[in-house]
């Protein structure tokens, strides 16, 4: 009980100390995280290696490349980022200063999660530093190697004080979100993320809530199928589909579904080889609950390709299930595994409707020639984000607020997006203490004249 | 659950569409100018039977600065409501890349009693600029407004798509169970955290704009005379039941002396030798309300009024000098038209003061030194900062409105508004073709794979030599 509110409050009193505001020190502090991963590379791939069979393009690749940049362009931009920010001025307020002050929040935590468990603590991290604030970050305890990895590198690095590393699981959590903090960025699952915000209620804490859902993949029959499948095997298989903005399922037309089912093989053979489980490219379940989790979801279902399994080391072989029913319990959560159903739509109009009458999802796909097609889907659903003819990649560009909505989340962050949403954009009205006749007319008594 | 209807047929009415296409939302936007317009009288007279509000002061904040935000809404929304396309890397040239302003789907807005038409309409206004659907629960308190809204409001807004639902703690509590896409709350901090816990249920975001105790500083250089018309205005205006109101003073003992003539000068000049005969001077909006002040005036000792009527809810502009951090006027939010002084010894103790207590919806400084302003500005924190004035930073729309901490979170006031309302959707559109251009993402993965991808994907700090 203690612990906690002394981590808390020692990064409390460090960022009232206000050593964490002027933009040399939060630089200096980027720099070193820089350093950091730079220094430390191998043992950052070494870590996502033992917890993940993360293998080292792909763990260089995303976790580490994306930090990279991130750590540049925020270093880069943050002055400009940071300035006051001058305001259009009224006729009553034409001789006054306005603007907008950018001003650390105070304390944030950082809750990150397992399946890419160094970028989703330090992009998260980097924006809350940026932003001047005090951080205390709390990685998911399933990645252990790296929630280890980070306990210990953080703090020899970066201002100990200011940048606490709290590990362990449930119960630590659970304590650490009694403590007040001034903001609470949170990556995970729907279900625990009701619980972040309602603890975060007591202390009207705001919260960044980046869950999940079923992110929805339609393929037009109008479309480049061998293109869309190759982008579709790579995002969904990818980290052995423990992604939340993986493509989770497939709509598309009954004529095209064998087509589909064809080409993802294809591309999958040329992905991993003949066999699958000795390509050192292709990733494990993170754990054996999830392993019997993921498995679960195909009983009963017709298996089109795949569905070897080997509990001992976790393993799921990519898998394609067709003509599946949207009762069906793959159908119902987030998948978070290497098995696509394919689910038949005869139409948009049918595609459509089957999307908004589920939860909005993190991210929604579609494939097809047609542009205003493109356009439609996107302009009738409703989702965090949207790649149109790939998946994933509106996650690499950071201009883009990345983020959920509904239950797939609220709030965003990536880039200048992590800034703002670390600070507090607080409104400046500087007037002239003299001047007093402008405000005759706001004074009583009042009169039609005056109004 | 008695709103379950009510909620599906306005989401049912989301479903269908009709709230997004922009001459829709002009169409009811330019209705609540015309609610405003046709029903200004009945607004100056159900807030002057509420609470007592002058004209002038309804007139202003309920019609004015309303048909303000409309207009600035109204003036720019196309702009708004298109795609905002960002800066691309390397690898996305070709592509196209924007933010969506989607709608979030069905709203919530509670609103509080003391602007009773300005704080359900203004966030309102952004709600449907934004494309949604909304319920409108006006307070229970204020109830000559409360009853002109629920009855004349369905006569201009499409009421398939607005709605307003009445009642007051046990129907807020039915109502919330509810899912709704957005929450909107102007209220106090303790109901504020009700709303956001049952927000929690259905991890609905929501926009809190609460309250606290704004302090203000009065340096010793500065021009009493207009130090005591700011603030005096500040305070007393709506009889000082103003969320932004300054709610405290706190200066040297000798401002103190020197303002307290100033104050009462000022106070005569508004309001005349018996403000309780002034027609620009409110009342309390409830006997509760009146209680809980007339029990602060034990705070200190009266320098400036003091008087109170309980049948009228009448209390007189009151300033309390030498009041003590423990006194009764400085344990919660004023609200009224009281303004305890804090003496303090100089401008270091007054932020630490300030640094003391919970983080407030505004700060105010005064002083002739633009250097002390900016020393205030630069060491205390607060939803919004005022130098050498009160309450006028609300008036700027393009000035974010909200508070921090314990006064609130998100923000609204013109574009705000709109953008609190929208989901900021992040839309990457990509070409089918050129595929070659993609494979050192793909597995097998290879060394050479690895080094083109990190030279197309990665973010050099400019001033770093590449060649090398």
């Amino acid at each position: 009980m203690e612990k906690m509110q002394q981590i808390v409050g020692r990064a409390r009193a460090a960022f009232q100390s206000g050593r964490s505001r002027p933009l040399e020190f939060r630089i200096q502090q980027l720099k070193a995280l820089e350093r950091m991963v730079q220094e430390k590379e191998k043992e950052i791939l070494a870590a996502l290696k033992a917890d993940l069979n993360k293998c080292g393009h792909n763990a260089y690749s995303h976790e580490i490349l994306g930090v990279l940049g991130e750590l540049a362009l925020t270093m880069e931009k943050l002055p400009s980022w940071a300035a006051p920010q001058p305001v259009k001025k009224n006729l009553l307020t034409m001789r006054d200063e306005a603007y907008i002050n950018y001003e650390p929040l105070g304390v944030v935590l950082v809750i990150g999660a397992w399946n890419y468990p160094f970028v989703l603590v330090m992009q998260p991290l980097i924006g809350a530093i940026a932003a001047g604030n005090a951080v205390v970050v709390k990685p998911s305890e399933v990645s252990e190697n790296t929630a280890r990895l980070v306990a210990e590198l953080l703090p020899q690095y970066l201002d100990k004080d200011l940048y606490p590393v709290v590990t362990g699981g449930v119960p630590e959590t659970t304590e650490l979100l009694t403590q007040r903090f001034d903001h609470i960025l949170y990556t995970g699952n729907t279900a625990v993320g009701k619980i972040v915000m309602a603890a975060a209620a007591k202390h009207l804490t705001p919260v960044t809530l980046e869950l999940g859902g079923k992110s929805p993949c339609y393929i037009d029959k109008d479309c480049d199928l061998a293109v869309a499948c190759r982008r579709i095997t790579w995002g969904k298989y990818m980290n052995c589909g423990q992604t939340c903005i993986a493509p989770d399922y497939i709509l598309c037309d009954p004529s095209i579904q064998s087509k589909v089912v064809e080409n993802i093989k294809a591309t999958l053979k040329e992905f991993y080889g003949e066999d699958v489980k000795s390509s050192p490219d292709y990733e494990r379940i993170i754990n054996q609950r999830h392993f019997r989790r993921v498995k679960s979801l195909l009983e009963g279902q017709k298996i089109a390709h795949g569905g070897e399994t080997d509990e001992a080391s976790c393993f799921i072989a990519p898998t394609i299930l067709t003509d599946v029913s949207p009762e069906s319990k793959v159908m119902e959560e987030e998948i978070f595994g290497p098995v696509l159903p394919i689910v038949t739509v005869k139409s948009v109009e049918e595609a459509i409707e089957f999307i908004n009458c589920r939860e909005k999802p993190l991210a929604l796909y579609v494939f097809s020639n047609n542009k205003q097609l493109i356009k439609r889907i996107i302009s009738e659903t409703s989702s965090g984000g949207v790649t149109g003819n790939d998946v994933i990649m509106h996650f690499f560009l950071s201009t883009l607020p990345f983020g959920g909505v509904g239950h797939s989340g609220m709030g965003a962050y990536h880039g200048k997006h992590s800034f703002e949403t670390f600070s507090h954009r607080r409104a400046c009205l500087i007037k002239d203490l003299k001047m007093e006749s402008t405000n005759k007319m706001r004074y009583p008594p009042g009169s039609q004249k005056k109004v | 659950n008695p709103y379950a209807g009510l909620v599906s047929h306005l989401r049912a009415s989301w479903l269908s569409g009709k709230t997004r296409p922009m001459e829709y939302r002009v169409a009811q936007l330019e209705a609540l100018g015309r609610f405003l317009d046709d029903k200004k009288q009945e607004i100056l007279e159900a807030t002057e039977l509420d609470m007592g509000k002058p004209s002038f002061e309804a007139f202003f904040s309920e019609i004015l600065l309303c048909k303000n935000e409309i207009n600035v809404t109204l003036n720019n929304l196309s702009h708004w409501m298109k795609d905002e396309h960002v800066d691309k890397n390397l690898v996305m040239q070709l592509d196209s890349a924007f933010i969506r302003k989607d709608p979030y789907g069905v709203v919530l807005i509670i609103a509080p009693w003391n602007y009773p038409i300005h704080l359900f309409l203004v966030p309102l206004i952004g709600a449907i600029a934004a494309g949604n659907c909304a319920i409108i629960k006006p307070s229970e308190i204020s109830k000559n407004t409360e009853r002109l809204v629920a009855e004349t409001l369905s006569c201009y807004l499409d009421s398939d798509c607005f709605a307003v639902v009445t009642g007051g703690v046990p129907e807020t509590t039915r109502l919330l169970e509810n899912k709704f896409d957005y929450i909107f709350f102007t209220g106090s901090p303790p109901v504020g955290r009700i709303v956001m816990t049952a927000a929690a249920k259905h991890l609905t975001p929501v926009t809190l704009e609460l309250g606290g105790k704004n302090p203000c500083y009065v340096s010793d250089t500065c021009d009493v005379t207009n130090v005591a018309q700011r603030v005096a205005w500040g305070r007393f205006f709506n009889a000082g039941q103003t969320c932004i109101a300054p709610d405290y003073l706190l200066c040297t003992l000798e401002m103190q002396e020197k303002l307290m003539p100033a104050l009462r000068e000022a106070i005569t000049e508004f309001f005349g030798s018996n403000p309780r005969e002034s027609p620009d001077f409110g009342r309390i909006v409830s006997d509760k309300q009146f209680q809980r002040l007339r029990a602060l005036l034990g705070s200190g000792r009266v320098a400036i009024g003091g008087q109170t009527d309980e049948a009228e809810r009448y209390i007189a502009p009151t300033v309390l000098a030498d009041v003590l951090p423990s006194d009764p006027a400085m344990q919660e939010e004023v609200f009224g038209p009281i303004l305890p002084i804090v003496v303090i010894a100089n401008m270091d103790e007054a932020i630490d003061f300030i640094n003391a207590r919970p983080r407030p919806l505004a700060v105010y400084a005064f002083s002739c030194d633009s250097k002390i302003v900016n020393q205030v500005l630069e060491r205390t924190s607060s939803g919004g900062f005022c130098g050498n004035d009160t309450l006028m930073l609300v008036t700027l729309a393009s000035l974010p409105f909200g508070g921090i901490g314990n006064s609130g979170l998100g923000k609204y006031h013109g574009k705000f508004t709109f953008d609190t309302f929208s989901h900021h959707r992040g839309c990457l559109h990509r070409s089918m073709g050129l595929e070659t251009l993609n494979s050192p993402r793909y597995p097998p993965y290879t060394q050479q794979k690895l080094g083109l991808l990190t030279t197309t994907f990665e973010v050099k700090r400019r001033g770093t030599c590449t060649l090398l």
